[in-house]
Formats: structure tokens, C-alpha cells, sequence
């Protein structure tokens, strides 16, 4: 085993940061750097980069820089952090971990997604991209990666009331294994009708399930047993159709499902 | 006093006011210290015949077996185990050498570029075996990869200095090893028969097993471990003016300088054993770490510089992990009433290559199967057997809750199938009158009925097992898959804690103790200092008998600083006897007090007519100094979703004697139930919603409770379980894949 | 490589592989109040406060650190803060075994500063993934408690003082 040797490199203005990516090939930008034993063997860490690390609240969306530590977010209260995003940073690790690690790290993390992705995904977040030229927003759902030459700049998390909000982080608690997942389920209804609602899962399968969010718009309630059975085996579909040619531990999809139609009793 | 092996030399009082005093050893440094580490054997098994590191840097060593001033031998009891392996390998991982170097990471790359020879007539084992395991020794460097099987193998064949195997005939999965020739053998053995099982003949067994209305059977497998965070095991060594300084967390001072001295072919007053702190429950100072002592010591006294060597985490929890797995089956003939007529018990225990302790760990196992019940015939079949895993040792705290998990989940399942709650069944089993019962071994169980109900009122256990029972049966058969409530399960389990053991001299035999009632009416306690809880009971205890302050008793060692007691260090610190003891002694001074001028020293030691209460050659009579008792409920409830446990509530009832201090003895309750509730499931720490704890008041001499919360909770946690899942959860800790293949049926 | 770092107050330049663990640096200049236990950042053995924050060392690379000022418990426990912690918890009968140390006062220090009044849950979430060596969680939770008086009443008589 060859002992690895790190180079690190420091930005104090996103111009400097971008300098850097240009400048030094194979350049990898670091948050909070949690997963020390993913360290890239050329880093970048924006920690000094104050514009990166800032919280904006406007009236409907939450503006994150992704260099914001994740206790920070807490600190924020449930007040002026959706409840489901608040208990999905809750999960994270332990507190000493979350004054450090970053919500820009914790949606970059590559292989297995991380536990604030399927929360951040089933509030529609956003993602601005940004390059010395351009900028760009993309959906989260869209998210395959920072491309070459851009930087995550900024997360923005829509701010909605939501009468049901369930979040559940699987597997163990401190670790990242091939049980661990996170799962998000969102839904307002008004006179018996569903009149939104948001479904995601995230871990080594990650989607949206947009086909079984599009059956319920509008359906009346309550929903009967033999429906909600119905609108399981169509998430179901959904899993399986996004898990195809993925690897996955089967109680992951067990526990999808069983989570999906505790969510839709709470609609009834 | 215990007897000490006193060499001092004072001299050497100024070296040791120079260095800087640490807890730790890791703490420890001294200018042109070397960082070591261990090369270990690849394979489980072979013949190694070279081992070489290319281009050693300068101011870098390695040391074999071959570089050993005296012998390569660590005697511990009757068995002799290698400092370093010099050609025939025991285990996986086996030290085979050290590397020392002045820079640390430096030191780990060498142990990942040696060569390791092995002879080619056990080639074909040591392949299998390390394609089984590793590519390389256990240090692991971050950033590191696990490669698929075929390039491991290539790897292997280089590190072994072999031709690579032809293309496409690289197996892709190994194949079973085949074992060395001590792999099995049996190390230890117990066999108790009763009753009808005395006569030997197999059909008896059959007969027995047969007239019964319930013959139930069943193996049980706990293997838990806590997660330790702890300071790693290691040593820091270093000669000064002749003398070989070891510092490391040793548990048996004396032990550790004769095997050095063995080793380094030195006397025993030129080495000098400074305890650190053993922190954690897998310190494993007894007999394990003193290896690691030598193999130390033996790089500070061939390269004349400080050398520390400290194991990594990984290598911690493999080489030196705390408890034996053992396997247990049990088979029980019972009537319709619930009472077990016999039962016919197998313990089969894996000590690894080796253990010198084995048969003491067998016999306690041996004693705790049947627990505290009366069963008229019993047969108990226990062995140790050795494998090609890593020694074992001996941990007091851990010793017999095995069986008892063995033991209490049977009684559980009897329970089931008989149609007979839980306690019922134990209430129905215990031993009620001492004279007529034909069991080997004997506990005063008076309290036992007591502690039994105290455990099932507090938590109306009664009434919450037939509860979830129905709870069970209704999910099991309904075909309404529409479900909301949460899965609950209730268990039970009774056990007792022995201390001071009959049956072995080196833990029980040379307790002694004494104390001086000093000219100016303050008490000096000789003794080596125990851990705040206890030094605070004797204290108390000593003060109340003498009717003086609490600020008036000391606790001094009185002991050289290079002297050394014979016997492990947590025989001086067992609280049930040392207190009495101390006890003794100071009604003792009282009587003394009116006739004779101060200071007044008495000593105490166990008595002998108390020892021989067992006896050795029958294996059978009272086996312990005193027995705690104790009776713990637990409830869980499954998240029907994800299959999450949640325990509701803990509640735990307990006779340990007169209680010296509540505070404490709480204290160490609670922090063992957490610390218990981080090893029922892998990789989980389990949430407990509450526990409530309650004590038998009682007159009697204080027992230890050290091993309680080990005994009984995991055993009703998993008939806990059990019942929430209507399956037979046998062995802990679980997975989440258990439960989950086994919730998935409800 | 050269980190520029305020450590226990005093600036200074770390020299050290970009890669290495903040912890192992850190013990290399003799801080031995930072412990190795987990190695995951979990059991808080290795915790430091970093810029204020309660963080653990063994899971942080030392170049990330650069600018940053780092505190070991060899120089917090100067403070009157750490004095109350240390009376805190002698009133509840903890006794600390020394290798929990860091993780213990440091996470009871970031409690006391930020809440205003701490009540078990909050506290309970702060410190329940500590490691349970020596202390239960309970028996910590009410030494923090305690804490949380010893310096109320600290800072009162110190304010009335100035009054």
C-alpha cells in the first residue's frame, strides 16, 4: 500500500477558487472534509471563503452556500427551516461532526447519497452552479454532478408549509453502509383533497416518484386500504425501474415501501 | 498483607521523578523515541521460512524471533506461547516480527512491503487461508481500497515470492482451508452428570427425553462486543542505567517482569513494571498485553532507544478482542407443568490458538448453564477447542453471561411451548430447599423469589407478555396487511453473579488485607489504591465500624516503588471480599483497642474452611465467596417500518447484600446498561426510553453486581424479540438483515 | 507543508502533511488532552474546539485548519468556564477516567454558551454519542446541569461586582 500524498490549496475569494480549479488540474473542492479517508489527493477547502458559508432567508426560499457547517442550519430552528430538512441535518452523525461538516460536502458526496439528499429532493431545492462565465440552476432531481469548470454556489430550499412532512434516516446511525438510505415524504391537502404532495428516496438508489406524486394530486380522501396497496405497488415500479442495474440491499426497498404506506396512512 | 516479591532498588526512585508520570502509555515519550510496529503473519497457517524487508532505511529495524536474547517464550499457567512465530503459524495475524523507526507512518509503509516466505509444502493452506482473509498484514492506511478476489490472490503470490498462477486459473472464490494440525484439538473439557444421566448409557438419554411431554431443543450463540473507544493496548519500553522500564496497562505486574525477564534474559530487579490505566473493558492486561510488553522490550533492548508500539484500532478489535465466542445447545425435558426434568447441555468454546485460562472460563460456563435451577438430571458436555483465530483470554466481567443467555432464552422458549408464563416457569424450577437437592452446585437462593417478583410487579410483566402474546398470534394470521401499530415484545431473564471463585488459585487464593489503627486515631488501609467507587466504600465501611471520620482513613499502597504483587491487580480491588475483610479487621482493632496501646495493625485473610466449600476434584459444593442476584425485564417495541428497535423500558431488580454506597452502585448499573445497549445489534445503539432499577434490601455481606446487567439483559432482549417478531431470535448480537428476513414475516 | 494556525492562543505555523489528522499533529506538539479513540469522530476522545466549535480531530486534515484558531483542553481548562464544568460534575460524582475528557467538558462548554437555559433533552442530544466509558449519560447530563448553576452564579457575582 503506497502511502498517499495530499496537496492542499487554499481560496479566500470564489475569483481565487476559480483561479486555482483552472489553474491546477485534477483540483477537487473540500468542505468540511468529514470523510477522511476520501480526501482527494488535490484539495481545495473553501472554509475560508466567507461568501460560501452565508444563510439567506427570503420569503420563500432559504438561500444556503454550501460551505454552511451543518450546525449552523440547526441553530436556524424550526422557524426558518423546513421540518423536514431541520430532522434530516438532525440525523446527521453527532453535533461535534456537524460543526464541521458542510451541506455543499453532504450533497456533492459521491457513491452512496448522503442523508440530507432525499429531504432536499423532495422540496425541490436547487442548485446554482456557477463558472467565471456563467451561472447556472438546476433542479436537484437533474443533479449529476458539478461539471468541469463550475463550483456549487448555492442551495436554494423553498420554504412551503406542508400539513404532513415525515423523514426517515435508515441504517446505522453513525456509519455509511450499504443499508443506509434516507427517505422523505411530503403532502398538504385541503377539503379531503391532496392537493401536493412529494415522494423521494435516497441512498444507493435515489429518485423521485414523480408517476405515484402525479396519481395522488387530487385525489380525494380517505384512501382506502386497497388503495393505498395500489399506490405502493406503483412506487414499488418506481424503485425498481431506478434501482435496475444498481446493486442495492434488498431491505432497503422493504423498508421504501413500508415507509411509503406509513406516509399515505397519515394521509388518512 | 499479600505476599510481594520485594526487590527493591531505590536507586532507580530519581530515573522515574525525572520522566514525566502519565496515565496512559500512549501519552508517553522520550527523546529518540522509536515508533514500532508488528509484522504479522498473512496466513492463518504454514511454515514461514523468510521473512525480509527490502531497503531498510537507515535508523529503521526489524526484529524476528531469531533476535530474542533469551527465549521466545511466553509461559503463562501451563501453556507456552511465542513471543514472535518463528516458523510454524498458529493464527491469522500471528507476530512474526517488529519494525522500529523513528517516524511513525514511515514504519507502517515498511510493514506493507515484507516478504514473507512460507515453505512450499504448506503453501497450498497458507494461500487458501489468505485468500480467505487478506492481501496484507492488519494495518490499515486510509485511502485504501479492497480489490476484487483475483487481484488479491496475484498480490498474495508476490508477497509470497511465488510464480503467479497460469492466466485463467486464478479461482475466484477460495476454497475451504484445510486446518493445521492443532486446530480443534481440545484444550479443556468438563463433563457433570446427574441422575439418571450418571449411568452413561444413550439409551437413558432417549428414555428421559422421551417420557417427557416437551423435548425442546435449541443452540444459543451470544457473541456481543462492545464497541471500545478506549486507549489501544501497546507498551513504551526503554532502558536506563541497565534497567529495562516498561510502561503499558498491564493487569498482572508480576507476571509480565518474569515473562521479560524470560525474554531479555535479564534478572527481575533490573526490569521495572509501571502500570498505566487500563481503560476499558477489552484491556486484556492479564496475560495478552504482556506479548506485546516483550515484543517491545525486546526492540528498546537491542536498539538501546525508547521504542512504543501501539495497535492500531483495527488490530485492537482483532487480535485482542475481549470474550470467547462460545456455542451453546441446549435440550430440556419438561412435563406439562413446567417442570424441567432434565436437561442435557453441550458447550463447545473457541479459544483460538490459545488460552491458558480455558478451563476456567469452561467451568464457570459449566456452572451458570443450569443457573440457579433444580433439575433432577443433568447432563453437561463443555469443551475448548483451539482454532487458527487469535489467543484468547480471560475477562472477569464477561466470564459466564454465555450460558446464562443460553440458559434464560431456553427457559423462555419453554415457557412458549408449555403455555406457562416466563416467571411461572422459573419460579417453578428454582431450588427451594438446598438439603434435598441433587444439584452439583449450590447457591443460597432464598432471595431469588423475591428479586423474581420485584422484577415482574415493577414492570407488569404478567400482564404485557400474554398482551403482546395475542398481539403475536393476531398479526401472524391476519391477512389484513393494513398495519399501524408498532411491534412489542417483553422478556425476562434471572441470573446470579458470583464472585471470588473457588475454583481457581491464582483469582482466588491469596486475598488478604490489613490495616493499622495509627498512634494519632487515623487508619491506614494497606492495599493498593482501588477505583474512586470502592476506595469510597471502604473508607465509609472502615469509618462507620470505628466510629471515626471518613477523613480520618487512608488507603496507602506500602509498597516500594518497584515491588510488585503477585496476583492480577483486580483480585486486590474485589469488592465483596476485600470489604469483608476490612470489615473484620476493623471489629478486630475494636476488640484489641481496650487491651493493647496504638497502633494496632490486624490482618485478615480468606478463611480456609471457606474454600474448601467447593470441592475441586468432585466439581461440585458452593462455588463462589458471594453471589449477587439479579432479574431484568425488558420491552421493546419495533418500528413496523424500518424495523428499528426501541427498548421502552429496562427494569432491573437486584440482590447484591447490604448496599455501601446507592450512588455508586446505581452508577455502575446504568452506565452497564448502556454500555450493553451498544452491542445487542450491529453497528446500532439501541435507545432506552427508561429504566428502573430496585434493590432487595438485605443484611447480608455485599456481593459484587459487575456482571449483572451482562447476564441478564442480553438474554431478555432477545426473548424480547423474539416474541415481537413470533420468531426464535438465538444468537446476539443480530443485524439488521435478522430482523428485517424476520420482521418481514409478521 | 506550512499551516498558519492560532493554537491554544498563540499563533503559530504547523508543519505537517496536508493529509494528516489534526489529532496526530496535535499529540506530535505534546497536547495529550486530544485522546485517539474511534478514529470516526464519534466518541469524542480527539474533540478540540475549532474557531469556538466543539469538532473531533481525528477526522479533520490539518491543512484544513489553516487560519483557524484551535483549542485543547490544556488551555481551556485554565479558564473559570472549566472550572465551573469540573465542580459540575463533582457534584454529580462524576470522575472522569481521562480519556473522555475532551469530549465531555468541550461538548458541556458549547451547551452552556449556547442555550439559555438547557434542559435534559437538549443536553441529551448534545452528548448521547459520547462514549460511555466511565459516565452514563444521565449521571453527565445532571453534571452539566450543575454546571450550568456554578456559572450563573459565577457570572451574577461578577456582574454584581462591577455594579
Amino acid at each position: 500500500m503506497q502511502k498517499t500524498e495530499h496537496t492542499f490549496f487554499f481560496a479566500k475569494t470564489i475569483s481565487e477558487l476559480f483561479y486555482q480549479l483552472k489553474a491546477v488540474s485534477g483540483l477537487q473542492i473540500v468542505g468540511g472534509c468529514t470523510r477522511i479517508d476520501a480526501v482527494p489527493d488535490k484539495a481545495i477547502s473553501i472554509r475560508g471563503i466567507p461568501d460560501l458559508a452565508v444563510i439567506t432567508k427570503h420569503e420563500r426560499y432559504l438561500d444556503c452556500g454550501p460551505g454552511v457547517v451543518l450546525s449552523d442550519i440547526l441553530a436556524l430552528g424550526h422557524t426558518r427551516v423546513p421540518d423536514i430538512f431541520l430532522d434530516a441535518v438532525q440525523s446527521v452523525a453527532n453535533p461535534i461532526v456537524r460543526n464541521i461538516a458542510t451541506i455543499g460536502g453532504n450533497i456533492c458526496a459521491p457513491g452512496i447519497k448522503l442523508s440530507l439528499y432525499a429531504s432536499l429532493l423532495a422540496l425541490d431545492t436547487h442548485l446554482e452552479l456557477r463558472s467565471p462565465l456563467d451561472t447556472l440552476y438546476v433542479p436537484l432531481s437533474n443533479f449529476t454532478g458539478v461539471p468541469q469548470g463550475f463550483i456549487l454556489s448555492n442551495i436554494r430550499i423553498p420554504l412551503n408549509d406542508w400539513d404532513i412532512s415525515v423523514f426517515r434516516r435508515l441504517g446505522p446511525e453513525h456509519k455509511i453502509t450499504d443499508t443506509s438510505a434516507s427517505f422523505a415524504f411530503l403532502a398538504d391537502n385541503d377539503k379531503s383533497m391532496i392537493t401536493n404532495i412529494k415522494l423521494a428516496f435516497a441512498g444507493p438508489v435515489t429518485f423521485r416518484s414523480l408517476e405515484l406524486e402525479n396519481r395522488l394530486i387530487g385525489t380525494h380522501l380517505p384512501l382506502s386500504p386497497k388503495d393505498i396497496s395500489l399506490l405502493v405497488d406503483t412506487a414499488g415500479k418506481q424503485f425498481d425501474k431506478s434501482a435496475e442495474e444498481i446493486n442495492y440491499n434488498p431491505i432497503l426497498r422493504r423498508q421504501f415501501l413500508n415507509l411509503t404506506r406509513y406516509s399515505l396512512e397519515q394521509l388518512t | 498483607m499479600p505476599k510481594r516479591s520485594t526487590k527493591g532498588v531505590r536507586s532507580q526512585k530519581t530515573a522515574h521523578i525525572s520522566l514525566q508520570a502519565h496515565d496512559y502509555y500512549t501519552d508517553c515519550s522520550r527523546a529518540g523515541m522509536l515508533y514500532a510496529a508488528l509484522i504479522r503473519s498473512p496466513a492463518a497457517s504454514g511454515i514461514i521460512t523468510n521473512i525480509a524487508i527490502p531497503q531498510m532505511p537507515d535508523g529503521y529495524f526489524l526484529f524476528t524471533a531469531r533476535d530474542i536474547p533469551g527465549r521466545n517464550t511466553v509461559h503463562t499457567q501451563n501453556a507456552d506461547t511465542p513471543v514472535f512465530c518463528a516458523d510454524r503459524v498458529s493464527y491469522f495475524g500471528e507476530p512474526i516480527g517488529i519494525v522500529a523507526g523513528p517516524d511513525e507512518s514511515e514504519v507502517y509503509e515498511l510493514t506493507s512491503e515484507i516478504e514473507v516466505t512460507f515453505d512450499s509444502s504448506t503453501l497450498e493452506t497458507a494461500l487458501e487461508s489468505v485468500a480467505e482473509k487478506y492481501t496484507h498484514p492488519v494495518i490499515k492506511l486510509p485511502g485504501t481500497e479492497q480489490k476484487p478476489d483475483s487481484d488479491q490472490i496475484l498480490e498474495i503470490t508476490k508477497a509470497m515470492n511465488l510464480d503467479p498462477p497460469a492466466p485463467g486459473t486464478i479461482p475466484t472464490k477460495p476454497q475451504i482451508p484445510q486446518l493445521s494440525e492443532n486446530a480443534g484439538a481440545i484444550t479443556a473439557q468438563r463433563i457433570v452428570k446427574t441422575g439418571l444421566f450418571s449411568g452413561d448409557a444413550q439409551n437413558t438419554y432417549e428414555s428421559v427425553f422421551k417420557s417427557a411431554d416437551f423435548d425442546i431443543a435449541e443452540t444459543w450463540i451470544q457473541d456481543t462486543e462492545q464497541p471500545s473507544w478506549a486507549e489501544t493496548n501497546g507498551a513504551f519500553c526503554f532502558m536506563e542505567n541497565g534497567i529495562m522500564n516498561i510502561f503499558t496497562p498491564t493487569q498482572w505486574p508480576d507476571y509480565l517482569r518474569k515473562a521479560v525477564s524470560v525474554s531479555l534474559n535479564l534478572d527481575d530487579d533490573k526490569i521495572f513494571i509501571r502500570e498505566t490505566n487500563s481503560s476499558g473493558h477489552d484491556a486484556n492486561g492479564i496475560w495478552r498485553n504482556a506479548t506485546l510488553a516483550i515484543q517491545t522490550a525486546v526492540a528498546a533492548y537491542l536498539t538501546g532507544k525508547p521504542v512504543k508500539l501501539t495497535l492500531s484500532r483495527d488490530e485492537h478489535q482483532k487480535f485482542m478482542k475481549s470474550g470467547v465466542p462460545a456455542k451453546i445447545h441446549y435440550r430440556t425435558a419438561v412435563m406439562k407443568d413446567g417442570s424441567i426434568t432434565a436437561i442435557k447441555a453441550d458447550i463447545t468454546i473457541d479459544v483460538g490458538a490459545c488460552n491458558p485460562f480455558a478451563q476456567e472460563i469452561l467451568d464457570r460456563l459449566v456452572i451458570a448453564v443450569c443457573n440457579i435451577y433444580d433439575i433432577p438430571n443433568i447432563c453437561i458436555t463443555a469443551k475448548a477447542v483451539t482454532s487458527t483465530n487469535p489467543p484468547t483470554s480471560i475477562f472477569p466481567e464477561m466470564i459466564d453471561s454465555q450460558a446464562f443467555f443460553a440458559a434464560e432464552n431456553h427457559l423462555q422458549l419453554i415457557a412458549q411451548e408449555t403455555n406457562i408464563l416466563p416467571a411461572d416457569i422459573r419460579l417453578k424450577n428454582i431450588c427451594s430447599n438446598q438439603k434435598n437437592t441433587k444439584m452439583p452446585f449450590i447457591f443460597h437462593t432464598e432471595k431469588v423469589e423475591n428479586v423474581l417478583q420485584n422484577a415482574i410487579s415493577m414492570s407488569d410483566f404478567n400482564r404485557k407478555y400474554t398482551t403482546f402474546r395475542i398481539d403475536a398470534k393476531q398479526h401472524r394470521n391476519s391477512e389484513d396487511t393494513f398495519f399501524a401499530l408498532p411491534i412489542r415484545g417483553i422478556g425476562l431473564a434471572c441470573t446470579f453473579d458470583g464472585s471470588g471463585y473457588f475454583g481457581n488459585d491464582i483469582f482466588s487464593g491469596s486475598q488478604k488485607i490489613s490495616i493499622t489503627l495509627e498512634s494519632d486515631n487515623t487508619v491506614t488501609i494497606h492495599s493498593l489504591v482501588p477505583s474512586p467507587a470502592i476506595s469510597e466504600i471502604w473508607i465509609k465501611t472502615v469509618a462507620a465500624i470505628l466510629k471515626l471520620p471518613p477523613s480520618s482513613v487512608k488507603i496507602t499502597p506500602d509498597m516500594e516503588i518497584n515491588d510488585i504483587l503477585p496476583l492480577p491487580d483486580n483480585i486486590y480491588s474485589n469488592i465483596s471480599i476485600m470489604t469483608q475483610l476490612l470489615s473484620q479487621c476493623s471489629l478486630e482493632i475494636i476488640k484489641k483497642r481496650e487491651k493493647t496501646k496504638l497502633p494496632i495493625t490486624v490482618k485478615k485473610g480468606l478463611a480456609p474452611s471457606l474454600k474448601k466449600q467447593w470441592n475441586k476434584s468432585d466439581f461440585s459444593g458452593i462455588p463462589f465467596h458471594t453471589t449477587s442476584f439479579g432479574a431484568a425485564v425488558v420491552e421493546i417495541e419495533l418500528d413496523p417500518y424500518t424495523y428499528k428497535e426501541r427498548i421502552k423500558g429496562i427494569w432491573l431488580a437486584v440482590d447484591c447484600g447490604r448496599i455501601l454506597s446507592l450512588p455508586a452502585i446505581e452508577n455502575t448499573l446504568r452506565l452497564s446498561i448502556q454500555q450493553e445497549l451498544s452491542q445487542l445489534v450491529v453497528d446500532e445503539t439501541i435507545v432506552c426510553d427508561d429504566v428502573h432499577i430496585s434493590f432487595i434490601h438485605s443484611e447480608d455481606n455485599p456481593g459484587q453486581i459487575g456482571e449483572i446487567v451482562h447476564n441478564t439483559v442480553p438474554a431478555a432482549f432477545s426473548s424480547a424479540l423474539s416474541q415481537a417478531l413470533s420468531a426464535r431470535i438465538c444468537r446476539l448480537p443480530c443485524t439488521a438483515e435478522t430482523i428485517y428476513s424476520q420482521g418481514d414475516t409478521v | 507543508m506550512k499551516i498558519p494556525v492560532t493554537l491554544n492562543n498563540a499563533k503559530i505555523v504547523l508543519e505537517a502533511e496536508p493529509g494528516d489528522k489534526l489529532l496526530n499533529v496535535l499529540r506530535r506538539l505534546n497536547l495529550l488532552s486530544v485522546k485517539c479513540g474511534c478514529n470516526e469522530g464519534r466518541c469524542g476522545a480527539c474533540t478540540v474546539l475549532l474557531d469556538g466549535k466543539p469538532v473531533p480531530s481525528c477526522i479533520i486534515p490539518v491543512a484544513l485548519t489553516r487560519d483557524s484558531a484551535i483549542t485543547t483542553l490544556e488551555y481551556f481548562s485554565k479558564s473559570e468556564d472549566y472550572q465551573d464544568i469540573i465542580n459540575g460534575f463533582k457534584k454529580a460524582g462524576i470522575n472522569m477516567c481521562g480519556y473522555c475528557n475532551a469530549g465531555k467538558v468541550f461538548s458541556a462548554w458549547h451547551i452552556l454558551n449556547t442555550s439559555m437555559k438547557p434542559d435534559r433533552r437538549i443536553i441529551y442530544e448534545e452528548v448521547s454519542h459520547l462514549s460511555p466509558c466511565c459516565t452514563n449519560t444521565d449521571i453527565l447530563i445532571n453534571g452539566i446541569l450543575y454546571a450550568f448553576d456554578f456559572r450563573v452564579h459565577r457570572m451574577g457575582v461578577q456582574k454584581n461586582a462591577k455594579n
